[in-house]
């Protein structure tokens, strides 16, 4: 996936398109540019590496323009060059263009433009989208009918935007990639996601897939391909770009990890019967899921443990519940029925593989509710029905906050759907709304008390990292390995408990230190496959409540989690494997915020 | 509104030992006085004033304090600065220099301040001609206090230890200064291994001027000024301020004023009166009575519990029928005696008090520490350690 963004009416448009693309970058840093306007023309600087190579070129060779296009990349079509970097003109330079998603036919279109002696510079997708344009310019249309016209011949995902020849105007559409404009004073943004001008302003305007917006100094317009205007309304979104800076922390996860407590406040604020058991969800009223015969998670990622651990939440309390990738999910085909619930789980609202799952679970008649954290994001339109995670923004590429928030938005979920299913609230519900309600405070004393920090530097340069868990805890040990690989390139995988002697257990040494987490439920089961890795010589690191007991004794390391109910507990231990993550990509001094090859969410399939 | 000075410095780096074990995971500006914290009331008092950059100098347990901030001023331009070392507030501004301008204000992080107080600063830094500003007020405890020695509205020395009390006048925490401060940090020589930052009046080129600001500045310095501060603020409230997600039952009784937070849970009978604090998430059982206490987030206080002049920390749990009393105690603070102090107890962080027990006024029970069933508890209990009767 990439960031793109474009501005008309500000002061300086150079500041503006790169502090943007510095609040993107998020979304992808392998190349940055920008194409602005002035009276010579259009001038462009692209460079291979993070913003802040682009920042640097800019400096040493000043570039000025009224209005232009900005881009970050995450290369899928083409090397990491400057020459793949956008934007990307046709030959003159009258038209530049930057693009997000996959254009799937741009070979066959290469094909025919270069026939017609259109000359590439770059082994991008996107580069025949400007010489699509200057075909239609040079047949005499006018730039807005140019740029529809090539829009037309595209296949593929894309959110793109453009300035052409002399126009004093920024023309843009989406399908597939998100694509937000924002309405200042005088001054108009277009990015793909809100933090890129929320500095500027706070009204925005979530575009649709067909949506064409042409934005010039006198306002903005949006029709659909045919031309006809459409009605988007103006959002005003709370949020603000402080809340994107770092608040004196070293980096955004550590200062997310701290975060949770309140993130997990405000998932919860109004949502728990302490008193008499069951989730107050105002969304679903009881009832809302009488007709649902079985439940379908489908996510990517660390969304995708969560899913995971949702499934797990339904499947005890007798509901069939299915925990698919949704990545798989239109290869594998799993039967849907009108009475399936598909629940897309997805932090951003924008992962492009759970929205074609999306599409697919409907279009086979299944019933979707989105589970997100962004407001307006394209699942909640693509989804029948919506359950905000309120976890405030996430900017470290590793979701951390997120995933705690998501767990606990499911078990709410699953408390819901499971008393419309049996008709009954669960047998512990009021144990488990209690425990919910001490969340934020336990994760607070994990903050407070956790040696992971210690853990971390004790087991520093092992040969790999092993996570297991069983029930609940099993995504929960993927989760922590999952962590640990993206942020510090160290080797780390989790299993299942039990899957240990079924093969894992070759890979075990005394130099492959095993996380084994305990929740209180089956945890003499785990204990006793602790016991295997330990025949094997390799240290184990517990995270437990009960410090007391035998696993203890057997640990090398525990960290501690405060006592809660057993289907919790696995969020708690799943602070302590954060932690664990990141004081050991910390200790070897990796980017931690932007790691290597990944962006925050993956807007391409 | 002053329409120069935009900058100010909160100090926010130490951790308030007196207020053990309140200050266990938490530093004395996060401490809440009617459900703010402390340092909230700064930064309110500073944007009210037209500053719009702040730079809050952290050091213990400084994640609290970004986290909160950050969250609770989400469009503000705060940036933070670390100090490890405590080698202190001189050093501390110091560590603010270079994201500083010609002109600022530096405030105590941990004492209550009004707007009034930094706006007379500002405004009395403006009109002389002076290297510095000193807001000063008069005390009824001076002795605590730096005694500033004034002449005309010229501080000649601000006493940190004074043994005699000449005039009352005490420095009240708020500053101005211009940056020449920093050359002058540098001469001023430590003691104790600290550089205090009141000292560097003697180090400045040029006079040092100074403003009474009597009344609108707080310290909650000791447990029982916690309650004193926050009974105060309450009082300028006209009526409670109940949060509306907040359950109480309709057989509990309110007795104004009172601050109640989110998600909070009083239960039937339950009779929470003047002067006390529900900060978040705070469950209160049937027949419970609470005066003039301070209950801090995520605490569970069980049912037929009195808790007088007392503070409960985050996360603690206290069971049924535990008693504390209140009234008047003599305590012993960092190796000083303080004689008939209005205190009932002081319960840290996540600490667990059993069924029935009592703690005696002026007791104090460690963060994480278990009190068993029926223990009555005088003096202190060490944090996370287990006491039975």
């Amino acid at each position: 996936m990439c960031g793109i963004t474009a501005c008309i009416g500000a002061d300086d448009s150079v500041e503006s398109l790169v502090d943007g693309l510095r609040r993107l970058e998020y979304r992808g840093y392998d190349s940055a540019g920008i194409a602005v306007k002035n009276q010579s023309g259009i001038s462009l600087t692209k460079r291979v590496g993070e913003v802040s190579e682009l920042v640097a070129a800019v400096e040493k060779d000043p570039i000025s323009g009224s209005f232009g296009i900005g881009h970050t990349r995450w290369a899928t079509h083409g090397g990491v060059t400057d020459g793949n970097a956008h934007p990307h003109t046709d030959e003159s330079g009258r038209v530049a263009v930057v693009h997000n998603g996959i254009i799937s036919n741009y070979q066959s279109l290469r094909a025919e433009l270069e026939s017609k002696g259109h000359k590439f510079s770059s082994e991008t997708d996107t580069e025949v989208v400007p010489h699509l344009i200057e075909e239609n310019l040079l047949a005499g249309a006018s730039p807005e009918d140019a740029f529809r016209a090539a829009i037309g011949s595209l296949s593929g995902s894309y959110a793109i935007a453009a300035i052409i020849g002399d126009e004093h105007a920024i023309y843009a559409t989406r399908s597939g990639s998100p694509l937000v404009l924002g309405v200042g004073e005088g001054e108009y943004y277009l990015a793909s996601d809100v933090p890129a001008f929320i500095q500027h302003t706070q009204q925005v305007v979530y575009l649709h897939d067909g949506d064409f917006v042409v934005t010039s100094l006198d306002g903005y317009s949006i029709t659909d391909s045919a031309g006809r205007p459409v009605d988007r309304p103006v959002e005003y979104i709370e949020w603000d770009p402080e809340t994107a800076t770092k608040g004196g922390y070293e980096h955004f996860m550590y200062k997310e990890i701290n975060e949770q407590p309140g993130a997990l406040r405000r998932t919860t604020q109004g949502r728990l019967d302490t008193r008499t058991g069951g989730a107050k969800l105002d969304e679903f009223p009881p009832g809302t899921f009488a007709d649902v015969q079985q439940v379908h998670l489908i996510a990517m990622g660390t969304s995708h443990h969560a899913g995971m651990y949702a499934a797990s939440l339904l499947n005890a309390r007798g509901i069939p519940a299915y925990a698919f990738m949704s990545g798989e999910y239109s290869v594998v085909k799993p039967p849907v029925t009108p009475s399936t619930l598909v629940v897309a789980v997805s932090q951003s609202g924008e992962t492009a593989d759970t929205l074609d799952a999306v599409r697919r679970a409907r279009s086979a008649g299944a019933r979707t509710l989105a589970v997100t954290n962004v407001v307006g994001s394209s699942i909640t339109r693509e989804c029948d029905d919506e359950l905000l995670l309120r976890a405030g923004p996430e900017i470290g590429v590793a979701a951390t906050k997120t995933f705690s928030s998501q767990v606990t938005a499911l078990a709410l979920l699953a408390e819901r759907i499971t008393e419309d299913y049996t008709g009954m609230k669960s047998t512990d519900s009021r144990e488990l709304m209690n425990a919910l309600a001490r969340l934020p405070g336990d994760v607070q004393e994990i903050l407070d008390t956790s040696t992971a920090r210690e853990v971390a530097i004790e087991y520093e340069g092992s040969d790999a990292y092993f996570f297991i868990g069983r029930g609940p805890a099993h995504p929960v040990a993927l989760e922590g390995a999952l962590k640990f690989k993206e942020i510090s390139y160290e080797h780390a995988e989790g299993f299942a408990a039990s899957e240990l002697k079924h093969g894992p257990l070759a890979l075990v040494t005394p130099i492959t230190p095993v996380f084994a987490i305990f929740t209180g439920h089956e945890d003499e089961a785990t204990l006793s496959n602790v016991k295997e890795v330990q025949a094997r010589g390799a240290p184990v690191i517990a995270v437990t409540s009960d410090e007391s007991s035998e696993i203890a004794e057997f640990a090398d390391h525990v960290l501690s989690i405060p006592e809660t109910h057993p289907e919790i507990a696995g969020i708690l231990a799943n602070v302590q494997l954060q932690l664990v993550a990141y004081h050991a990509a910390n200790l070897l001094e990796r980017p931690i915020d932007k790691p290597r090859n990944l962006a925050k969410c993956v807007t391409v399939e | 509104m002053n329409d120069r000075i935009r900058e100010a410095v909160v100090l926010a780096a130490g951790e308030g030992r007196r207020l053990r074990p309140l200050t266990t995971f938490q530093p004395k500006p996060m401490l809440p006085v009617a459900n703010k914290p402390v340092v909230e009331y700064v930064l309110d008092s500073l944007f009210e004033c037209g500053i719009d950059h702040v730079v809050v100098v952290v050091g213990y347990r400084s994640e609290r304090i970004q986290t909160y901030l950050t969250a609770r001023y989400p469009e503000a331009n705060i940036e933070f600065v670390r100090q490890d070392t405590r080698l202190g507030s001189g050093h501390a501004l110091l560590q603010a220099e270079p994201y500083v301008g010609a002109s600022f204000v530096v405030c105590n992080g941990d004492n209550v301040v009004d707007a009034d107080v930094v706006s007379k600063a500002l405004e009395r830094f403006s009109v002389t001609d002076s290297a510095a500003t000193v807001a000063v007020a008069s005390s009824e405890t001076p002795e605590e206090y730096g005694v500033v020695i004034e002449n005309n509205g010229r501080i000649s020395d601000i006493d940190e230890h004074p043994d005699h009390n000449e005039g009352y006048l005490v420095n009240a925490g708020v500053y101005v200064f211009d940056s020449t401060v920093f050359d002058a940090l540098r001469r001023t020589p430590s003691h104790d291994g600290e550089t205090r930052l009141p000292d560097v009046v003697h180090y400045l080129d040029g006079t040092v001027s100074s403003v009474i600001v009597n009344g609108g500045w707080l310290d909650p310095s000791h447990p029982w000024r916690l309650l004193s501060v926050t009974e105060t603020l309450l009082a300028r409230l006209e009526t409670s301020s109940i949060s509306d997600s907040a359950r109480i039952h309709d057989r509990a009784v309110i007795q104004d004023p009172v601050v109640i937070g989110e998600d909070c849970d009083v239960g039937p009978g339950a009779v929470i009166g003047p002067g006390s604090c529900l900060q978040n998430n705070v469950v209160i059982g049937s027949n419970s009575v609470v005066e003039r206490s301070i209950i801090s987030t995520d605490a569970r206080v069980d049912s037929t519990v009195v808790l007088r002049d007392s503070v409960v920390g985050s996360g603690a749990h206290l069971g049924d029928g535990v008693v504390s009393p209140g009234g008047r105690a003599d305590v012993i603070l960092e190796g000083r005696l303080y004689t008939d102090r209005c205190l009932g107890s002081i319960v840290g962080d996540r600490a667990e008090v059993g069924a029935n027990a009592t703690l005696s006024p002026g007791s104090r029970v460690g963060a994480e520490a278990i009190v068993g069933v029926g223990t009555t508890v005088h003096g202190d209990v060490r944090e996370r350690v287990e006491v039975t009767h």
